[in-house]
């Protein structure tokens, strides 16, 4: 094969190109368009169960609450904890997903 | 048409949706590359979306003085290297040959004039086996040759794409045309 019938193949090879799924396409823009938004929620998301978890040990360490407050303020925590457990043990891959899908958002 | 530095600059003040434009206009030129420099369609999906995450990413850090798509290619090929030169995916290669006809994304026909005759004629073997001679280059003769041929850039261009001067570029592309020669000989398609 000489140099002419080479640079010839690689310009026929050059013209065989793909746009992009419609999919891919769309997933594109609309992360873009959700990097903010999705850094907020984020944000806000876990701001308030933050807020939620201090609260709740302020209640179960305060001396001024009733003891059925505790008793509800402390099955409130071990079921939100043991909701975040369960969740990450059942749905191990869409958490996965999740982390990676946030990863690439925040990169 | 709104030129990509007017776009950006607007994009730089808030008017995000601009992007759109861009993604739109450089669709086809990125995601081709992308196909090719990760040999998966998959890989080429994910080197796609983490290519322009990175551009919306280092949008203050883009120069005026640099042409947009060799900006975007720079991105594109740091990417690259960061995420899958490094993956050993040895099992992956086995079945590249048969993924290059993948069923998802848009056949397109690139903005070049009409095939010569000469070319029609080019057996679609030949192409293949063309094709896979440039897959097996080593990355310094692969990538110069990827960006020169297949996405049209001039040899400045690739040298300002991947750092280095446009005399080493001419050099690497001689010697990437040369290895490719004497991969297609060492195949049965010999000088003519």
């Amino acid at each position: 094969m000489d140099e002419r019938e080479l640079e010839t193949v690689l310009h026929a090879l050059a013209r065989e190109r793909r746009a992009p799924s419609e999919r891919l396409l769309r997933r594109t823009k609309s992360a873009i368009r959700g990097r903010r938004l999705f850094h907020l929620v984020a944000f806000l998301s876990l701001g308030t169960q933050a807020m939620g978890v201090v609260a709740g040990i302020f209640v179960l360490m305060s001396p001024e609450v009733r003891p059925a407050v505790k008793i509800l303020t402390l099955a409130g925590l071990t079921s939100f904890f043991g909701a975040i457990a369960v969740v990450v043990v059942a749905a191990r891959r869409q958490v996965v997903w999740f982390f990676r899908r946030v990863e690439r958002l925040t990169a | 048409m709104v030129e990509d530095r007017e776009i950006i600059r607007r994009c730089r003040l808030g008017q995000m949706s601009l992007m759109d434009v861009l993604i739109e206009r450089y669709k086809t030129d990125l995601y081709s590359l992308c196909e090719k420099l990760t040999r998966d369609p998959s890989d080429a999906d994910d080197l796609f979306q983490d290519t322009w995450m990175n551009v919306v990413k280092n949008l203050e850090k883009y120069s005026s003085k640099y042409a947009f798509k060799t900006w975007l290619f720079s991105i594109c090929l740091n990417r690259y290297r960061d995420l899958y030169r490094r993956r050993k995916r040895w099992w992956r290669r086995i079945t590249r040959i048969s993924s290059w006809e993948r069923p998802e994304g848009n056949p397109v026909e690139f903005r070049a004039p009409d095939p010569d005759p000469e070319e029609t004629m080019i057996s679609e073997e030949r192409k293949s086996t063309v094709r896979e001679a440039v897959e097996g280059l080593e990355d310094m003769f692969r990538l110069p040759v990827l960006l020169h041929y297949f996405q049209g850039l001039s040899t400045a261009e690739v040298g300002e794409v991947l750092g280095i001067s446009p005399g080493t570029v001419k050099s690497r592309l001689s010697r990437g045309r040369e290895k490719l020669r004497s991969q297609m000989e060492g195949l049965g398609h010999g000088r003519a």
